[in-house]
């Protein structure tokens, strides 16, 4: 009974057969927050370390310097940043809360740990801390994966939970592979078709897929674009799942033709992936923004390294023509990805950090309207950081295929700047927003679900 | 916007458990409320949005242990859906709708929010002159 003398139920007490009422589901928001703007940081990181070791990514990418860089990369800014966005959304998408938020911190520690570690193992020629930092990693890996557990197997069916599904067994087989090279680094060196089948399972296993299932997720939401079935994205991640084991495959065994059998497999995936995405457009009800600049950059990323494969693959030129086309193939898959990432994180990164500003009260802006998910970041520091983005795979591409070291810092540079603003701008502006709303508790802001009386049965008539 | 309205709807004689002049005005109240919840990444309503399928009054018998009596209590009861299954507002836009119409409609009417899946959101079930207007095609 409340000081007024009523009772005041709160949701919880009802249940409704068909949809059942909204509970939290989803962790707490610094989980997910934590990991999204740690990614953003090792991109940063990454972009600094290509700076001062362009020289070695242009003429030795299998360098130890090289692949400490690689790894700041793809595992400190794109898995890392996947794997915030899994903790966010596996759980309303699946309607299965995580299996515990302790294990995500743990997770989260363990991973810190591990990308600071292996890249300054690799570059201070450490095979002690290589080992270590591998090792943390893996572990790391291995407990993202039970706290994805009950999501992953328990929760609603959908093409999203089917590509997660695949695409996390494919982080585990990187990770297996990763931490074996890691513990013997200094003193076996793998044989190059091995540490290819990892670098495919990890950038094409896993990442690719994982970023096509969430986009399956994103898209409809986004675009506002509402096609009936999700067909032409189950037919990308089947072929790009199958495409990937036939070219893993074929790199184990040394059979060339079964590697490129799975290249194009893995070619008919990506074909079905952009026919969704135009689908997607083409049913669009909104129109076209900063997130669809990302996009459609991330898009031509995409084509361009499946160009330069075919190139790589079906020319008859010289062997260091060769190397340069399959370099720029990794680059801009690479390219592909992080694009998409720096996109979505746009989007993300303000709608958590919306409701943690509602819950101090923050839910409008100096003229009375209510804050928008776009109040969270200036659109056109954004913009910059798009064209920094662009900016740096541009340069990239120049500097890998004239062998030019300047021009590869250039993009070094490029990628600093945009991780720079990126992080500026996602995190200032929410906090300048909150400053100046602090204290003005708005009415929308309170919450009522603790008024529930000592009831004990309830009974509709 | 095709909101559905339960026969309790129809009751023009004022309501002695919440003192409202009718369930209609208490209805009548909810909508407009309603219709101040913006979505926050599209920055419409979720009346104009068409995501509230429809809006009632229940009456709920309370047994209260403590007190060892029984009251009865007056429940507004909101079926709305989300733009998409899984959408990331899907936690914020029903609870932030059930404190607002909570604080609105004051403590005598308790608020339940049912999220509904059936039928599934369209674009179509969109107010479109105003979804012209905030610059949706
Ligand atoms: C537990 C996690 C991981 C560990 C410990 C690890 C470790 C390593 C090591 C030690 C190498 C060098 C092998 C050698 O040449 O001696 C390597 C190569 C490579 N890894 Fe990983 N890795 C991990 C995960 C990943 C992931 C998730 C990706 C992709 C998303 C990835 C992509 C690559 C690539 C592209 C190379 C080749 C780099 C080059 O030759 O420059 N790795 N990895």
């Amino acid at each position: 009974m409340n000081p007024s003398g009523n009772f005041n139920l709160s949701e919880s007490v009802s249940v409704n057969p068909i949809g059942g009422t909204a509970t939290s589901r989803t962790p707490p928001p610094h989980v997910p927050l934590m990991f999204l703007f740690s990614s953003i940081i090792f991109f940063g990181v990454g972009g600094i370390v290509t700076f001062f070791y362009a020289s070695f990514l242009i003429h030795d990418p299998t360098d130890d310097k090289s692949v400490a860089d690689v790894h700041l990369y793809l595992l400190g800014f794109i898995t890392m940043g996947i794997l915030g966005a899994l903790h966010q959304f596996s759980p309303v998408i699946t309607l299965e809360k995580l299996y515990s938020i302790k294990l995500a911190y743990f997770t989260y520690g363990l991973y810190i740990i591990g990308i600071i570690l292996l890249p300054l193992g690799l570059i201070l020629g450490s095979e002690a801390l290589t080992a270590f930092g591998g090792a943390s990693l893996g572990t790391s890996i291995v407990t993202v994966i039970v706290n994805l557990s009950r999501p992953l197997l328990k929760g609603k069916k959908s093409v999203s939970r089917l590509g997660l599904r695949i695409s996390i067994t494919y982080l585990l087989i990187t990770a297996c592979f990763g931490v074996t090279f890691a513990s013997t680094h200094n003193s076996f060196s793998p044989p190059t078709h091995l540490v290819l089948a990892h670098a495919s399972f990890g950038l094409i296993g896993w990442a690719g897929i994982s970023y096509i299932a969430v986009s399956e997720r994103l898209w409809p939401m986004f675009l506002l674009s509402h096609v009936n079935q999700a067909k032409y994205g189950k037919l990308a991640i089947y072929f790009v799942a199958i495409g990937e084991l036939i070219l893993a495959v074929g790199l184990i065994i040394s059979n060339e033709l079964i590697a490129v059998a799975g290249g194009l497999v893995i070619g008919l995936g990506i074909l079905s992936h952009l026919a969704s995405l135009l689908n997607y457009i083409k049913h669009r009800h909104r129109k076209l923004e900063l997130l669809h600049g990302y996009i459609f950059t991330s898009v031509i990323c995409l084509i361009t390294s499946a160009v330069m494969g075919i190139l790589a693959v079906t020319l008859n030129i010289s062997w260091s023509y060769k190397e340069k086309l399959s370099l720029l193939t990794v680059v801009f898959l690479f390219g592909w990805l992080a694009t998409a990432l720096i996109g979505h994180l746009h989007k993300i990164i303000p709608f958590i950090i919306w409701g943690v500003l509602r819950k101090h009260g923050v839910t409008k802006l100096k003229n009375k309207k209510p804050v928008m998910f776009s109040n969270l970041y200036l659109a056109n520091i954004a913009k910059l950081s798009l064209v920094f983005v662009i900016s740096s795979f541009v340069c990239f591409a120049i500097g890998i295929l004239q062998g030019s070291v300047d021009i590869v810092k250039v993009a070094g540079i490029f990628i600093f700047a945009s991780a720079l603003t990126g992080f500026a701008n996602l995190s200032i502006t929410p906090i300048v927003l909150f400053l100046r709303n602090r204290g003005s508790k708005t009415t929308h802001g309170f919450d009522v679900s603790n008024r529930l009386p000592n009831v004990t049965s309830v009974e509709k008539i | 916007m095709k909101i559905k309205f339960s026969k309790r709807d129809e009751n023009e004689e004022s309501n002695s458990v919440t003192g409202y002049k009718s369930d209609k005005e208490i209805i009548r109240i909810a909508k407009e409320a309603l219709s101040e919840i913006i979505d926050p990444e599209l920055g419409i309503d979720i009346i104009s949005l068409g995501l509230v399928y429809d809006i009632y009054l229940e009456s709920t018998k309370v047994e209260s242990q403590k007190l060892s009596e029984t009251t009865e209590l007056e429940t507004l009861v909101v079926d709305m859906t989300l733009t998409t299954p899984g959408c990331p507002v899907s936690e914020s836009l029903p609870s932030q709708a059930r404190d607002y119409l909570s604080e609105i409609l004051g403590p005598q009417i308790n608020v339940k929010m049912n999220i509904v899946w059936d039928p599934p959101w369209t674009p179509e079930k969109m107010d479109f002159t105003i979804a012209r207007a905030m610059g949706l095609l």
